[in-house]
C-alpha cells in the first residue's frame, strides 16, 4: 500500500465514513460574526487615523489639494530629507518649489539612507474637511 | 513506523526537567517579560472585536468539520493542487517525509557540493527533526525567521510554538550573534540585532536554489498553501528560490479560501497580539516566470491519523499554533518551554505530544496543567484542553494498570483502597475515625504539615486542612436521636 492509501485507509476507518455529505455539513457551520462593517465614512475615517497613530505614524491632515506642498515640504524637512519618490501620475508642479524629483534608477544607484523613525503620537492637523 | 515528535524519546518527566528550569532565573525572568507582554497585547486586540466569541465559534466549527471529513478535503486540496503544477507528496511518519524531502533536494541540486536550503519557521519540521535529517546527508539547513536563527545557531530547542527563541533576552541574542556572525562588535540594541540578522541572511536568500516551508493553512477548494508572518523571511524564501518544498501536517486543511477570513482575524490575533498578519502568502501551484517554478508539498500524517477515532482526540487537532494557551498557562510562564521535552510546550504541547506518540513517551505531560481552564478561554478554536488533559490522565493510569509494576504502584494501591472504602459507609466512617486520630501527629497551626509518604508531596506545597471534630453525617444522627428524644 502506498502511503496516501495507508494514511486514506486510516482516516477512513476511524472516521467510520458513511458517504455523509460535506457539502451538506459545511453549509451548516454558524457563521454569525460580522462580514460587513458598520461604521459610516467618517466613522470609517476616524477609526483609520486611530489605527495609524497606534502604529507611530506621523499624520498631516490638509483641507484642500494646493495645501498639499507645504505638508509634504513639512513632512520632508522633519525627517531631514531633502529628495522624494513620486508616484508616475503625480504631476510635478503640484509640489514644493524647492522639493528636487528623481527617478527610481538615480534613487537605486544612491547610498543606503538613514532610519529615521517618527514615533511622535501628535497629529499635526486635527481638522479634516470631507470634500462636499 | 517511526512516529518522531521532536526530541521527546529521550526527554525527562515533566517535573525532573521543570525543577532545573525554575532553578535558572534567567530564564524565568525572560519568559515572564515575554510572555506577559504578548498577553497583555493579545487581550487588548481580542477586547476590541465585538464578534470575538462568533469567530472563535466559527472557527471551531470549521476545524471540526474538516477533521470528520479528513480524507475528502485531502484528496480535493491534492487534486487542486496538482491542477496548479504542484506536485502533492504523502508521508506516514517522520522518516518518510525526510526522505521525500532528501530526495527532492538531492534531485533538484544535481551534482552541486554544499547543498543549502532556507527555511521559513515550521514547527512541523522540527516535529520531524527535518535539520538534523538533512545535517546526516551533508545538506545545510538555513533558519531564517530570527528567532529559530537564534535557536539554531545556539544549538538550542524551541521553547515556544510561536517566539521560539522567547527564552532568551536580548544580551543572551547579542552573545550568540558575536560568536556565530563574527561580530564582537556586535550591541545589544534591536536594531543592531535585526541589521547583523538581515545582512547574514539577505546573501543567504539571494544564493539558496532550494526553500522550505510549513504551511498554516492548505485550501482544499483551490489547491492554494498560505503562510503567515511577521518578519518577511518567509515572503523571501516562498518566492526567490527555484524549487520550494511545503511540510503540511494533514490536519492543516481547510474547506475554502472564504474560510481564511476567519482565521485571518482569529490567528495573528492570537499569537502576536497582532490585528493583521503583516505577512501573509498565499500561493497556488507554479506561475511561469513567477516565483519557484518546482513546488512540492508533502503531506504528513506522523501519528494524527490516529487521534480522530476519538471525538476528544480529534477536538486536539482542530490546534492552528497560534501559541496562546501557552502564554495564558500559570505552569508554562513558570517553567517556560523546555521542560515540556517536546518542541509542542504548554497546554496544548501537553496534549498532542503524548497523543501523537500514542503515550510512548511524554506520560508526565497530561499532568502538567494545574487543570485552571484559561488554555481553554483564549484558544481561538475552541479546543478543550483541559477535559482533554483529564481524558489522558485517565488514559496513562489505565495503561499503568495493565502492568505488574503499575499494578504494585503505591499510588494505585492508595487509589484502589480509597475506592473500596468509599463504597461503603461503614467502612467509610471507620476511616474518618482512623484519620482523625492520626492527623493529630501532623497537625500544626490548623494545617496538617510533613505528612508521610506521596501525601507529603501534597502538603509540602499546598495546605491541607485537618479533618473536622464532628462529620456532617455525626452531626445529622446525633441531631436525630435529640429529635426523638
Amino acid at each position: 500500500m502506498t502511503a496516501r492509501e495507508e494514511i486514506l485507509a486510516t482516516i477512513r476507518t476511524a472516521l467510520h465514513v458513511d458517504a455523509a455529505n460535506p457539502a451538506g455539513s459545511y453549509a451548516r457551520i454558524t457563521a454569525q460574526y460580522n462580514r460587513i462593517g458598520k461604521l459610516d465614512r467618517n466613522a470609517c475615517l476616524e477609526l483609520f487615523l486611530d489605527r495609524l497613530i497606534d502604529y507611530d505614524t506621523e499624520i498631516f491632515q490638509v483641507a484642500t489639494e494646493s495645501e498639499l506642498p507645504a505638508a509634504i515640504a513639512e513632512a520632508l524637512t522633519l525627517a531631514n530629507e531633502h529628495t522624494a519618490l513620486v508616484p508616475c501620475r503625480m504631476a510635478p508642479r503640484r509640489h514644493h518649489p524647492q522639493a528636487r524629483y528623481q527617478s527610481r534608477h538615480q534613487r537605486d544607484r544612491r547610498r543606503p539612507r538613514r532610519h529615521h523613525h517618527l514615533r511622535s503620537r501628535r497629529r499635526r492637523h486635527w481638522h479634516y474637511h470631507p470634500r462636499a | 513506523m517511526s512516529i518522531v515528535v521532536g526530541k521527546t524519546s529521550k526527554a525527562p518527566d515533566f517535573p525532573i526537567a521543570a525543577k532545573t528550569a525554575l532553578k535558572n532565573d534567567q530564564l524565568r525572568r525572560n519568559v515572564a517579560h515575554a510572555t506577559n507582554v504578548i498577553r497583555t497585547k493579545r487581550a487588548l486586540r481580542v477586547e476590541e472585536m465585538p464578534d470575538w466569541e462568533q469567530l472563535r465559534q466559527t472557527g471551531s466549527e470549521i476545524k471540526a468539520h474538516t477533521l470528520a471529513h479528513l480524507d475528502h478535503y485531502l484528496v480535493e486540496f491534492e487534486r487542486n493542487c496538482q491542477l496548479a503544477g504542484g506536485t502533492v507528496h504523502w508521508a506516514r511518519d517522520a522518516d518518510e517525509a525526510n526522505k521525500i524531502a532528501i530526495d527532492l533536494i538531492q534531485h533538484y541540486s544535481g551534482d552541486q557540493e554544499n547543498i543549502e536550503v532556507i527555511k521559513v519557521k515550521t514547527m512541523t519540521s522540527d516535529e520531524v527533526q527535518m535539520n538534523h535529517a538533512l545535517e546526516a546527508v551533508g545538506i545545510t539547513p538555513i533558519e531564517t525567521d530570527l528567532a529559530d536563527m537564534i535557536v539554531q545557531l545556539g544549538n538550542d530547542e524551541p521553547s515556544h510554538i510561536v517566539v521560539p527563541a522567547l527564552h532568551k533576552n536580548r544580551f543572551e541574542i547579542r552573545d550568540i550573534f558575536r560568536e556565530r556572525m563574527g561580530k564582537p562588535e556586535l550591541t545589544e540594541q534591536p536594531e543592531d540585532l535585526t541589521a547583523a540578522a538581515r545582512s547574514y541572511l539577505r546573501e543567504r536568500f539571494l544564493r539558496t536554489k532550494i526553500g522550505i516551508s510549513g504551511a498554516n493553512f492548505a485550501i482544499a477548494e483551490t489547491g492554494s498553501v498560505c503562510v503567515v508572518e511577521s518578519e518577511g523571511n518567509g515572503r523571501m524564501c516562498l518566492t526567490l528560490p527555484e524549487v520550494l518544498i511545503t511540510l503540511v501536517g494533514i490536519e492543516k486543511v481547510i474547506p475554502t479560501f472564504a474560510d481564511l477570513e476567519v482565521f485571518l482575524q482569529t490567528l495573528p490575533r492570537s499569537a502576536t497580539g497582532e490585528r493583521m498578519n503583516p505577512y501573509n502568502s498565499i500561493w497556488t501551484g507554479v506561475t511561469p516566470g513567477d516565483g519557484p517554478q518546482a513546488f512540492h508539498v508533502i503531506l504528513l500524517d506522523n501519528g494524527r491519523t490516529k487521534l480522530l477515532a476519538d471525538d476528544l482526540e480529534r477536538e486536539t487537532l482542530q490546534c492552528i499554533r497560534c501559541g496562546a494557551c501557552l502564554n495564558a498557562c500559570p505552569v508554562y510562564r513558570e517553567t517556560g518551554g523546555h521542560a515540556y521535552g517536546s518542541i509542542y510546550s504548554g497546554p496544548i504541547g501537553a496534549i498532542l505530544s503524548p497523543q501523537l506518540v500514542s503515550l510512548d513517551h511524554s506520560r508526565s505531560l497530561p499532568y502538567a496543567s494545574t487543570l485552571c481552564g484559561a488554555c481553554y478561554e483564549v484558544c481561538p478554536v475552541k479546543i478543550n484542553i483541559p477535559e482533554v488533559l483529564i481524558h489522558l490522565r485517565g488514559e496513562v493510569v489505565r495503561e499503568d494498570q495493565k502492568t505488574l509494576s503499575g499494578k504494585l504502584d503505591p499510588e494505585n494501591i492508595a487509589m484502589q483502597a480509597a475506592a473500596a472504602i468509599f463504597q461503603n459507609h461503614r467502612r467509610y466512617e471507620a476511616a474518618q475515625r482512623l484519620v482523625r486520630i492520626g492527623q493529630t501527629l501532623f497537625e500544626r497551626k490548623g494545617q496538617l504539615t510533613n505528612l508521610p509518604g506521596m501525601a507529603g508531596a501534597w502538603t509540602r506545597s499546598r495546605d491541607l486542612r485537618p479533618i473536622p471534630k464532628q462529620s456532617f453525617r455525626d452531626w445529622w444522627k446525633q441531631r436525630s436521636t435529640k429529635g426523638d428524644a
